[in-house]
C-alpha cells in the first residue's frame, strides 16, 4: 500500500486510530524506503520541538511576570507610585532580575530611590536625577562623586541603548526605549562593596548585573567614542 | 482579589513560558514575542468571564494570541528582520556547538514560512496540540490544519537540505 506524506505526517504526530497506526508499523518493518521516509518527517519534527525548548527555560520577563500576575493592574491609582510588596513578589520570582531580595533590600528601597524609578503600565521607568543622569552622563567624563555612576553601555539584541548604573546602594541596568529609559533590571550592590567602593575609578557593578549584560549585549561595549555619539543621537539609533 | 481571579492569574503565570514558546514560534523576534504574549495575558484578564472552566486554558490562550498577531501586533513589528538579532550573536549559544547550529538553522527556516503555515508548525510540532485541538484554537476545519502542517514540513525540509548543503556541520541532523 501506497503512503502519502501526509498520512506518515499524522502517523508521526500520533493522530492515526490505532488500526492504521499499526498497519504503518507493519510496513516500516518490511520497507526500508518507508522507513526513510518515517525517519526523515519524525528528525524534522523532533528538531523543530528541539529548537524552541531553551525559550521554557528562559529567565522571565518581569513585565509578563507583573502582567499575569496583576503586580501592577491590580491598583492603578496614578501613573507613577511607590512599589507594592506585590511588585517585589513578583520581581522576586523572576529569574531574570535576579534580584538579591530581603526584608534589608525591600525596607531599603523604600527609603531609597523612590523620586529615580516609577513603575508604569508594569515596567520600570527612570525619573529624576537618573533619567537624568543616564541621557547625559559620559562614563568617561563622569564626577566620581556623583550620585548616579554611570558603567558600561552597550546595544542591546533587541537593538536598544542599554546602559548600567549605580544609584546610592543599587546596580541597576536601564534600557532606552520611546524615548524613555526602563530600568530592567535593579539589585542592591553586592555586600562586599562599601559605599567608599563606588568612589573609585572604576564603577563595580552588582555581578548579577554583569551577567544580565553579558546575556543582553550585542558585540561589545561602547568606547568613549561611540558612547558620545549615541548619547548626541538621543540614544536613539 | 477574589480568590476565583487568584486562581485565574496563578495558572496564568504557570502558562507564560509556554506563550512564550508558541509566541517565539510564530513572530521571528524576542521582542515582539513577549509584547504579543504581554497583549494576550491583558486580554485574557479583560475576558476572564470567557473561558470556561474546565476547558484547556492553554488553548484559549493560544486563540487569544493567535487572533492579536494577525490582527494587529504582527504589522508593528519591530523589523522585517527574518534572522532575528537575538540569534546572531554568539551569545545565545548555551546549547553544543552542533544543537545550536541546529537549531538557529530550523529557526531560520521556520521564520521563512507564512504565517499560516508557522503558526501551523508552532501550535503542533512546537506545542504538542492535537490537530483538533489546533484546528479549534485556529477556528478552521481539521483538513485544513492537516494540510497547512504538510505544506509547511515539505518546505522545511527544502530550506534545511539548503541550508545543510551550505554548511555541513548542520547536516547531520
Amino acid at each position: 500500500m501506497k503512503y502519502s506524506d501526509e498520512m506518515l505526517m499524522a502517523y508521526i504526530d500520533r493522530e492515526l486510530d490505532g488500526e492504521t497506526t499499526a498497519s504503518i508499523d507493519a510496513a516500516v518493518m518490511r520497507d526500508p524506503a518507508l522507513a526513510a521516509r518515517v525517519e526523515r518527517q519524525r528528525t524534522l519534527a523532533g528538531a523543530v520541538h528541539a529548537a524552541f525548548e531553551p525559550v521554557l527555560q528562559e529567565p522571565m520577563p518581569k513585565r509578563l511576570l507583573d502582567a499575569a500576575s496583576g503586580a501592577t493592574s491590580a491598583a492603578r491609582p496614578s501613573r507613577a507610585r511607590r512599589w507594592t510588596w506585590l511588585e517585589w513578589a513578583a520581581m522576586a520570582a523572576s529569574v531574570v532580575a535576579g534580584v538579591v531580595i530581603g526584608g534589608f533590600l525591600v525596607g531599603d528601597f523604600r527609603r531609597a530611590p523612590a523620586a529615580e524609578i516609577a513603575a508604569e503600565r508594569g515596567r520600570m521607568i527612570a525619573r529624576g536625577e537618573l533619567a537624568h543622569a543616564l541621557s547625559e552622563q559620559l562614563a568617561s567624563s563622569q564626577r566620581p562623586d556623583g550620585r548616579v555612576r554611570i558603567g558600561l553601555t552597550f546595544v542591546s539584541k533587541g537593538g536598544e541603548y542599554c546602559r548600567t548604573f549605580l544609584l546610592e546602594q543599587s546596580g541597576g541596568l536601564a534600557c532606552s526605549a520611546d524615548g524613555e529609559w526602563q530600568v530592567q533590571m535593579l539589585t542592591h550592590a553586592a555586600a562586599a562593596a562599601t559605599p567608599s567602593a563606588y568612589r573609585t575609578a572604576s564603577v563595580e557593578l552588582p555581578p548579577e548585573i554583569l551577567r544580565a549584560v553579558e546575556e543582553r549585549i550585542q558585540g561589545t561595549s561602547l568606547d568613549a567614542a561611540a558612547e558620545r555619539a549615541a548619547q548626541r543621537s538621543g540614544w536613539r539609533r | 482579589m477574589t480568590p476565583g481571579e487568584q486562581q485565574f492569574r496563578a495558572e496564568l503565570v504557570s502558562l507564560l513560558p509556554r506563550l512564550r514558546r508558541f509566541g517565539r514560534a510564530i513572530t521571528r523576534h524576542r521582542e515582539d514575542a513577549d509584547d504579543l504574549v504581554q497583549l494576550a495575558v491583558e486580554r485574557a484578564l479583560l475576558r476572564r468571564e470567557q473561558w470556561e472552566a474546565g476547558t484547556r486554558m492553554l488553548s484559549w490562550l493560544f486563540k487569544i494570541m493567535n487572533n492579536a498577531w494577525i490582527d494587529e501586533v504582527r504589522s508593528r513589528t519591530r523589523r522585517e528582520q527574518i534572522f532575528a538579532p537575538e540569534e546572531s550573536g554568539a551569545h545565545a549559544c548555551v546549547l553544543p556547538m552542533d544543537d545550536h547550529l541546529n537549531a538557529l538553522a530550523v529557526r531560520s527556516a521556520i521564520a521563512r514560512l507564512n504565517d499560516e503555515q508557522r503558526i501551523a508548525v508552532g501550535l503542533v510540532l512546537v506545542e504538542g496540540l492535537a490537530y483538533k485541538e489546533a484546528a479549534e484554537v485556529l477556528g478552521v476545519p481539521i483538513g485544513t490544519v492537516t494540510s497547512r502542517l504538510a505544506r509547511a514540513r515539505e518546505q522545511l525540509q527544502g530550506l534545511l537540505s539548503e541550508s545543510a548543503a551550505a554548511h555541513p556541520m548542520q547536516a547531520a541532523q
